[in-house]
């Protein structure tokens, strides 16, 4: 997880003042991480904008009571994306998403062959029906340490947990991803 | 081996950690602690697949728009936001100076300073009253009347019983209705000389309930606005009584009657002048998911029952309710206008007027919304049915319209 570097703290300084256009590039900047993280929870990608969009939203809101106190901003903008993935779980219990329903998602990687686009498309949709039945704290764990490749420190900031109590969540959510998926990976 | 005593968590963090940093290979890993080889080689194996997965970002389409949405929708939010603050400020001054323009000598209420044993007494001796049948035929009587004083006391018991404040104003409204009632039966048995007893005693109910409505500590924001809400209905239906009763009364009567009058007038005025002086609340709430927008107006926000309120929301559809094709989509890319002109507010759910509105609206969309608006209120207006054969016209200073009246005593 990359520390807040000083051109990011003074946009968070500026937002903080009510700059919208500071707090447009701060959303440039973590638009692609955080819509990440909230699509391998909801593995719903036409929700995971519009859930994208509340976190920002949300973060405009708690600005003025940001402070950095060591930890980087992403790890903020984590906790709020957490709380609204809680929300939209508590509002949707009973809305189960089947893989068929998943809107297609777009991948990062530009790919040469449709095919291959295709396999890939299908790989991220298993992974996050995958995800989706861990433990809200597995979930995280994951995405964080495997997906976004943060270190074992940085992910007990963002879950507000010590570092002990992560890598046994660590331990449990890949012993229950292994049995969800291990057929997957074979 | 390493650290043979380290438990499998510490174990498999510790070659995560040597994989991810390149320093090992899964194989190396496995072989620094092989009496967990079996346990940590699925679970070596699925982080490397999990790291080498495809990346998933944000749709270029969601992408390119997102920043100017939700600048957009910030801009409008600040908009918003400063004039809000604008109208309460307003608000306050209003308020302050309505105070300061008010003539009423607002008296305290003594409530809740009687003791347990004085209460008991009240109730016994109010039960004894009811027993006997003295409270049922008194509460017909006139003054002049031998029952009068006692349905005078029943009046003062009834209000020393009573544990609210708001229980105490629906009461002064009620005995100030009575009232006006018994000066039209005074004048109709043709024993004038009691009105201005009677007018009195009216005028001081009407002043301690707008006391309350004004002054008191306990009232809820819910009761403040169905007193209000009734005040208004109440106080207009009595300067209708009060009019004929003007227009019946011998001349030396009519001076305390149209004092009387003007006090109702008055007070209607001052409360609806509260009333819409009250800023709206535009605070409208979205739930997270799916969307729903919650117009929710402080109570102060009651309006006149004759008025509609215009309520003009212009939300900015989540990239969701974009496809909605139930959402009106305007010309400015990104925002949608709703506009809710026909707002209609049926009469027969508040018969009494005492919740008005009964519920304010939701509007429930598929998808989120991130609303911004205002909901305005009607420019003022007076009430179709409101008496237009007014004695003297209204002056618009209100100040100008009472001298200082000597307050009642509080009750004891």
């Amino acid at each position: 997880m990359p520390d807040t570097n000083q051109s990011e703290v003074s946009l968070i300084e500026s937002a903080k003042q009510g700059d919208i256009d500071a707090f447009g590039e701060l959303y440039t900047i973590h638009l692609d991480a955080i819509y990440r993280y909230i699509y391998y929870r909801i593995n719903n990608a036409q929700d995971a904008e519009d859930l994208t969009e509340h976190t920002f939203l949300k973060a405009y809101e708690a600005l003025p009571d940001y402070q950095q106190k060591g930890k980087p901003f992403s790890s903020w903008l984590y906790r709020i994306a957490h709380n609204v993935v809680v929300d939209y779980h508590r509002l949707n219990k009973d809305n189960i998403i089947s893989i068929e329903e998943t809107h297609d998602i777009e991948l990062g990687q530009k790919q040469t062959s449709t095919l291959q686009e295709i396999v890939n498309v299908e790989e991220v949709q298993t992974l996050a029906e995958g995800i989706s039945q861990l433990s809200s704290e597995q979930q995280q764990v994951i995405i964080l340490r495997f997906l976004e490749g943060f270190s074992h420190k940085e992910v007990s900031q963002i879950l507000d947990k010590n570092e002990g109590a992560c890598r046994m969540i660590q331990y449990r959510a890949l012993l229950t991803l292994q049995q969800i998926l291990g057929d997957y990976f074979k | 081996m390493k650290i043979i005593s380290d438990s499998i968590d510490v174990i498999l963090d510790r070659c995560i950690t040597d994989i991810q940093t390149g320093r090992k290979g899964i194989e190396e890993c496995l072989r620094a602690y092989p009496d967990f080889r079996e346990e940590l080689t699925p679970l070596l194996n699925m982080v490397v697949n999990l790291e080498d997965y495809p990346r998933v970002d944000a749709p270029d389409d969601f992408r390119g728009i997102a920043v100017t949405r939700l600048t957009n929708i910030l801009q409008a939010r600040s908009v918003n936001t400063k004039r809000e603050v604008g109208s309460n400020n307003k608000r306050t001054r209003n308020k302050d100076d309505l105070k300061r323009a008010s003539l009423f000598p607002l008296f305290q209420s003594n409530k809740r300073g009687f003791s347990i044993i004085t209460a008991l007494i009240i109730i016994v001796l109010f039960l004894g009253l009811m027993m006997s049948g003295v409270i049922t035929v008194s509460a017909s009587a006139l003054p002049g009347e031998v029952l009068y004083p006692i349905k005078s006391q029943i009046e003062k018991i009834r209000l020393d019983l009573s544990l609210s404040d708001f229980t105490d104003s629906q009461l002064y409204l009620t005995f100030a209705s009575r009232r006006i009632s018994e000066s039209s039966e005074l004048l109709e048995l043709g024993r004038p000389e009691y009105i201005d007893e009677v007018m009195n005693d009216y005028s001081s109910n009407l002043i301690e309930v707008l006391t309350i409505l004004f002054e008191s500590k306990t009232l809820t924001n819910q009761e403040r606005a169905s007193l209000a809400a009734y005040i208004i209905e109440e106080l207009i239906f009595n300067q209708e009584q009060i009019n004929i009763i003007y227009t019946r009364a011998p001349q030396q009567y009519q001076g305390i009657i149209k004092e009387a009058l003007l006090l109702s007038q008055y007070g209607h005025d001052i409360v609806v002048e509260a009333i819409l002086s009250s800023s709206v609340d535009t605070s409208i709430t979205t739930s997270a998911f799916p969307g729903e927008i919650t117009v929710t107006p402080t109570l102060e926000n009651l309006l006149l029952p004759t008025d509609l309120p215009e309520i003009n929301l212009t939300a900015f559809p989540s990239e969701g309710a974009l496809r909605d094709p139930n959402i009106r989509r305007t010309a400015i890319p990104g925002l949608i206008k709703i506009i809710y002109p026909d707002w209609v507010i049926d009469p027969s759910l508040f018969p009494n007027g005492f919740v008005w509105p009964p519920a304010w609206p939701t509007f429930s969309t598929q998808y989120p919304v991130w609303p911004t608006g205002t909901v305005i209120p009607p420019t003022r207006s007076l009430p179709s049915d409101y008496p237009s054969d007014m004695p003297t016209p209204l002056p618009k200073n209100p100040t100008e319209r009472f001298p200082e009246r000597t307050p009642r005593p509080s009750r004891p």
